[in-house]
């Protein structure tokens, strides 16, 4: 709301400056988001009268201008303005004074200089508002009011501050004498009430029929319908069109002007309609009919189609019953005023606050004047005043004359109860011990009736709910009344005392950090994609077709679903909420490799959404790691590529952090990935029965693998990139954080080297099971330290090397009890996975 | 006599004078076979002694002694001279340039909404409060209805939201979730007072994005609910909590602010942490800082989730983590968190 200084002070003696105002309404909780000082650049304008006008010798389009501007002082001005006449008083600029030249575009600013035109000096320029920066107006030269002093500054004349509000929780604050109310309390002054001091000129003779008929009173609480004669259409007063100029509202003529003049004074909006166009002078208020269309006066003059859950207000059955306005939003055309109306049916009634809202946004770009007022709460007791004060402004500058009295039905008429407030509830809430006689005072600086009873910290007060006030409902709200008037810095800082609560930490956020501080320890960057994507985006990452397994891993980190899908997506790249984090990497990456080409290395710790019928989505934590081909090697300048092994271990560092063991890796087949680089990463995993044993969902947790090329490219990456993605919901079930230490070993070990030839179509890891469980308990270790394939070792075969370490907790091993077990696992390698051990030539 | 005691000292002299000629280990080997050897010229002149009488043996004798250990002693010398010359030769063939950089290795980094979550959550839990989390998909009565924002009311206009195609059910409609305050509600319904949490998330908004505008951000909101907690505590809380991010000067202060789930409400600031609250650029020359919205529980919002407003009170708080980050970093547009860009992440390595 633009609030004009000069305006306000028609309801209030502003007594503090712009500034200071600014700051005692921001401390209040009415924000003030800018102060537009007007006028702070006529220096050098004067208010002057025309005391003579006579044509240009030389020139058929020029005037000269006899400007006197007090004091004895005059200068001659040529102008080629037309709009003006002996007697007026105009704006005259002297030399050196600012303005906006609108001859050029775009307009520039220019500094007057003396000249000559077409041989006669001028001096002085006579000016429009435009050339001011007062408004838009450049048809003319700006005609003060007649009542303007004649050889003052303009700026005394004319200056004015205007004051934007942000009135987020405060109905009132949309009206004057809302904003007077509060600058009265403020700065303990007293509002002044405008005049609406009026009786009928006479009663309604029987050709002046007037009515009112409520069908939805739910909807509309209240109406009052007055009828005013005689009218005059014309343009409304330069106080007026300045008033309604620094509110930011174009003039049109007197009794628009005056219906938005009144709105803004008030708060409360009203409605013109030609009375001559209503039948029987009948209006009422009822819902709308399904597909029933209202031609409005919207700025776009469009039709709008409405439904039985809008209110119009409409005409009487018996003449058609059309819809004629838009209740509380919006004029109709059918009973528009014209140049020609001469007898006005004025309404000021009360609307539904979310009716109104919900209509407004259905029908409309934007909310209007009318709907923004009352969807926020208008008081239904300033309809008869606003009323009455636009009739009595229809009389004084439209002459007009009203015509008996006004209708008012008020169905919805209901007393609000007082409220209670205990002055030990500001001690509750606030902290804050107040003395009966503070809050007494904050109460009668803002208006409000009250009674108190009891004394000192029992004292109760009893307050009126005001009826401007709809905000104030309960004594909660009385208490910030009190603290906000007496000032929000008296609320003193104290460190809490009582109990502690018992509400345990969630694990998973420990766990989602503890993830984090591995990756970014090991040289990770975390990033944090946008959750929401496009379906195009999820679909360059294709899912399994076919595979048990691959199909499991996609359940898990990579569902094929039907993603949650926003339905008012500001663009196409959140149209849906993402249902994987993999292409989100895959961007990444892929930014990241326009700026370096190793040690890309990045990791998500974020929620992927899964749909639940009926429930909300499954909202799954996965944490996802994303490596480039490269990264830096030892040495200055030197480069390695990234292996699916680099990859695996920051895996296995994070499983092992949470305490995750009997995990494993199977090769997976997947359209996303690379057909031999890739693998499932499941728990309860166990070699020898691997291929056997059908994987349960429930133990899939992840995939790690080398994208496929053709994927990678179609996301924009053209080199090797390693994606691994976890279900870490899944792994967190499984997560723990205390793993009892082992102690010492106390007896030698005896550690031996075994080298074993296998077939490359067996793992690795089927081979290392079969040394484990032949050897245990005694093998207390197995590393393998060696794999070599080439001319040394068969053709479809390679040679793994391990180191054992044979270890009992109770004595020192002897060459006896190891010798056999060695002879005994070396048997079983080969019987269960066909290794043999490699000889010293092998 | 006197020839042998002659003798010895020429020997020394001449030994001594030929020892500086020894300039390596192997030299120096030689010079000790050829002087102090077992057939070596000390040797050979100590043989004298034999024909020396007993009373000029002693006298010989020391001499001799004195000479043997002087060589012997200046050998030594020499060859530690020697070794250590040695040993700075080999050294110095190891010299490195140890202004040459580091050997690359790639440091990772947390994101920078992490790393402020993480200060601000150990700032709150010095003081009791955990860290709660709740869906981003939310239920639009969570979400609005019980926090005091019916359907229809105007306050839906400053949190203009994500709708769920197709998602209604218990809680009404499904709405990508405007603030972390639903979390809040949650918390209240699950748990009895007293109540201390924070509840860090992400959150969205239906807004154009701009350099301080995000329509996907992070926030992070605290609520306080047992018998007589008043709005003092809540200033108490805050100064504590700004002062372990942003300096033991910080000042908080509050002004009269307007949302919907608090009743009194209040907007916070804190004294601007760049001028001390002289007024700078940070600041716009007004010495505060804006840092989010706060107030006491609503009694409605308490009667909602079934806490009863006359025994009970709470407040919260609430405000962006990004912004917060913004302040601490010095980061001038939101936009640079949800980039990406290496670049940008590194530095918080």
């Amino acid at each position: 709301m633009r609030v004009s200084l000069k305006w306000l002070q028609d309801y209030v003696d502003v007594t503090v400056s712009a500034v200071e105002l600014g700051r005692l309404l921001t401390m209040a909780g009415i924000e003030v988001d800018a102060i537009h000082p007007v006028g702070v650049a006529w220096d050098h304008v004067w208010t002057a009268r025309i005391d003579g006008l006579s044509r240009h010798p030389n020139a058929d389009r020029l005037q000269l201008v006899d400007a006197y501007y007090g004091a004895n002082r005059r200068i001659q001005v040529v102008t080629g303005a037309t709009n003006i006449a002996v007697g007026d008083i105009v704006p005259v600029g002297l030399v050196g004074t600012r303005y906006r030249d609108s001859h050029v575009s775009p307009p520039v600013e220019r500094t007057l200089q003396p000249t000559v035109m077409r041989g006669i000096p001028s001096e002085a320029m006579v000016m429009s508002g435009f050339e001011l920066g007062l408004n838009d107006d450049h048809s003319g030269i700006l005609i003060l009011p007649t009542e303007t002093r004649v050889g003052v500054p303009l700026s005394e004349a004319l200056g004015d501050t205007v004051i934007e509000l942000d009135l987020k929780g405060r109905p009132d604050g949309l009206s004057m004498i809302g904003v007077a109310r509060e600058v009265a309390a403020l700065t303990g002054q007293t509002v002044r009430f405008p005049d609406g001091d009026i009786q009928p000129s006479r009663a309604r003779r029987s050709d002046e029929p007037l009515g009112v008929t409520i069908d939805a009173p739910a909807l509309c609480p209240r109406f009052v319908s007055v009828l005013l004669k005689d009218v005059k259409i014309g343009p409304s007063p330069a106080w007026m069109q300045e008033r309604l100029q620094a509110a930011g509202i174009r003039a049109i003529n007197n009794v628009v002007d005056i219906t938005n003049f009144v709105m803004i004074e008030w708060g409360q909006p009203l409605h013109a309609f030609d009375y001559d166009r209503v039948p029987r002078g009948h209006l009422v208020a009822r819902a709308a009919r399904a597909g029933e269309i209202l031609q409005t006066l919207a700025a776009e003059r469009e039709a709008v189609t409405l439904n039985p859950d809008m209110v119009v207000v409409a005409g009487h059955p018996d003449h058609g019953g059309h819809p004629y306005s838009l209740a509380g939003i919006i004029g109709g055309a059918l009973t528009e005023i014209s140049e020609q109306s001469t007898s006005i049916l004025l309404e000021a009634a009360n609307w539904k606050q979310s009716n109104v809202r919900r209509t407004a946004r259905a029908l409309l770009p934007r909310p209007t004047d009318a709907s923004r007022r009352f969807e926020r709460g208008v008081p239904q007791d300033h309809a008869l005043p606003a009323a009455l004060r636009a009739a009595r402004l229809m009389v004084d500058l439209a002459g007009a004359i009203m015509v008996g009295d006004a209708i008012d039905a008020w169905p919805g008429h209901a007393s609000r109860d007082p409220i209670r407030m205990p002055i030990s509830e500001c001690t509750r809430l606030l902290g804050i011990t107040y003395q009966p006689e503070t809050v007494a005072s904050v109460f009668t600086r803002l208006g409000f009736a009250f009674s108190m009873h009891g004394d000192g910290p029992d004292t109760v007060f009893t307050v009126e709910a005001p009826v401007w006030r709809l905000d104030i409902e309960q004594a909660a709200d009385l208490v910030e009344e009190v603290a906000r008037i007496d000032g929000y810095e008296k609320v003193p800082s104290t460190i809490m005392e009582g109990a502690l609560p018992q509400l345990p930490q969630a694990p998973s956020i420990f766990w989602e950090d503890a993830v984090r501080d591995i990756l970014a320890g090991s040289g990770h960057a975390e990033i944090v994609p946008y959750t929401w994507t496009s379906v195009a985006r999820l679909g360059r990452v294709p899912h399994a077709a076919s595979s048990d397994l691959a199909d499991l891993v996609d359940a898990r980190v990579h569902p094929n679903v039907g993603p949650v899908r926003i339905s008012n997506p500001a663009s196409g790249d959140q149209e849906v909420m993402r249902t994987s984090s993999l292409q989100s990497m895959l961007d990444a990456v892929r930014a990241g490799l326009r700026h370096a080409d190793r040690d890309v290395h990045l990791f998500d710790v974020g929620r992927i959404f899964v749909p639940r019928a009926g429930d909300l989505p499954e909202e799954r934590r996965i944490v996802t790691i994303g490596l480039g081909a490269h990264r830096s090697g030892d040495a200055i300048g030197e480069r390695h590529e990234n292996s699916f092994h680099d990859l695996k271990a920051t895996v296995e560092a994070i499983l092992g952090r949470l305490g995750i063991n009997g995990h494993g890796y199977i090769a997976l087949a997947h359209p996303a990935f690379h057909p031999y680089r890739t693998a499932a990463i499941v728990l309860d995993h166990r070699p020898e029965a691997a291929g056997r044993k059908p994987v349960r969902p429930e133990d899939v947790i992840g995939v790690i693998g080398e994208v496929d090329r053709a994927v990678a490219s179609g996301n924009g990456i053209g080199e090797r990139v390693l994606l691994a993605s976890l279900d870490l919901d899944r792994v967190i079930a499984k997560a723990r954080d205390v793993v009892p230490v082992t102690p010492l070993p106390r007896f030698q070990a005896v550690i031996e080297d075994l080298a074993f030839i296998l077939p490359d179509a067996i793992p690795a890891e089927r081979l290392t099971s079969s040394l484990l469980r032949t050897g245990a308990p005694l093998l207390e270790r197995l590393d393998m330290f060696d794999v070599y394939t080439g001319e040394r070792v068969p053709v479809g075969t390679r040679s793994l090397a391990y180191t054992l370490t044979f270890r009992a907790p109770d004595h020192t091993l002897t060459g006896e009890e190891v010798t056999p077990l060695r002879a005994k696992i070396i048997a079983q390698a080969e019987r269960q996975v066909g290794a043999r051990l490699r000889g010293p030539d092998a | 006599m006197s020839d042998l005691i002659r003798a010895l000292e020429t020997l020394e002299e001449t030994a001594l004078g030929s020892l500086d000629g020894a300039s390596d280990v192997d030299s120096l080997e030689r010079w000790r076979l050829l002087v102090l050897g077992r057939r070596g010229s000390l040797a050979e002149t100590l043989k004298g002694l034999g024909t020396l009488t007993a009373d000029q043996r002693p006298k010989a004798g020391q001499v001799a002694n004195r000479v043997k250990a002087s060589l012997e002693a200046s050998f030594a010398v020499r060859l530690e001279t020697i070794q250590k010359e040695v040993r700075r030769l080999e050294l110095g063939a190891e010299r490195l340039d140890v202004t040459l950089p580091a050997s690359p290795r790639p440091r990772g980094s947390l994101h920078p909404v992490t790393k402020i979550r993480r200060e601000i959550e150990g700032a709150f839990a010095r003081l009791g409060f955990t860290s709660v989390e709740g869906p981003e998909v939310e239920w639009d009565q969570y979400n609005f209805t019980m926090l005091n924002i019916p359907p229809d009311h105007p306050a839906r206009d400053i949190q203009d939201s994500f709708y769920i195609d197709g998602g209604s059910g218990t809680g009404g409609e499904m709405l990508l979730r405007t603030q972390t305050s639903p979390v809040q509600i949650r918390t209240m319904l699950a748990h009895k007072p007293p109540i201390r949490i924070i509840a860090p998330g992400r959150t969205y908004r239906n807004e154009a994005t701009d350099a301080s505008h995000e329509a996907m951000f992070t926030q992070v909101e605290g609520l306080c609910v047992d018998r007589n907690v008043t709005m003092a505590d809540l200033r108490g809380t805050l100064t504590a909590v700004t002062r372990v991010l942003f300096g033991p000067d910080r000042e908080i202060r509050f002004r009269c602010g307007y949302f919907p789930f608090v009743e009194p409400g209040a907007e916070v600031d804190m004294t601007c942490h760049v001028c001390n609250g002289r007024g700078c650029r940070v600041c716009k020359r007004t010495g505060w800082i804006e840092l989010g919205g706060a107030g006491m529980v609503h009694p409605k919002v308490l009667a909602n989730v079934g806490i009863d407003p006359s025994v009970y009170s709470g407040w919260a708080f609430g405000c962006g983590l990004e912004r917060f980050a913004m302040l601490r970093y010095g980061i001038d547009d939101i936009r640079l968190f949800y980039d990406n860009d290496l670049r940008f992440l590194r530095q918080f390595s």
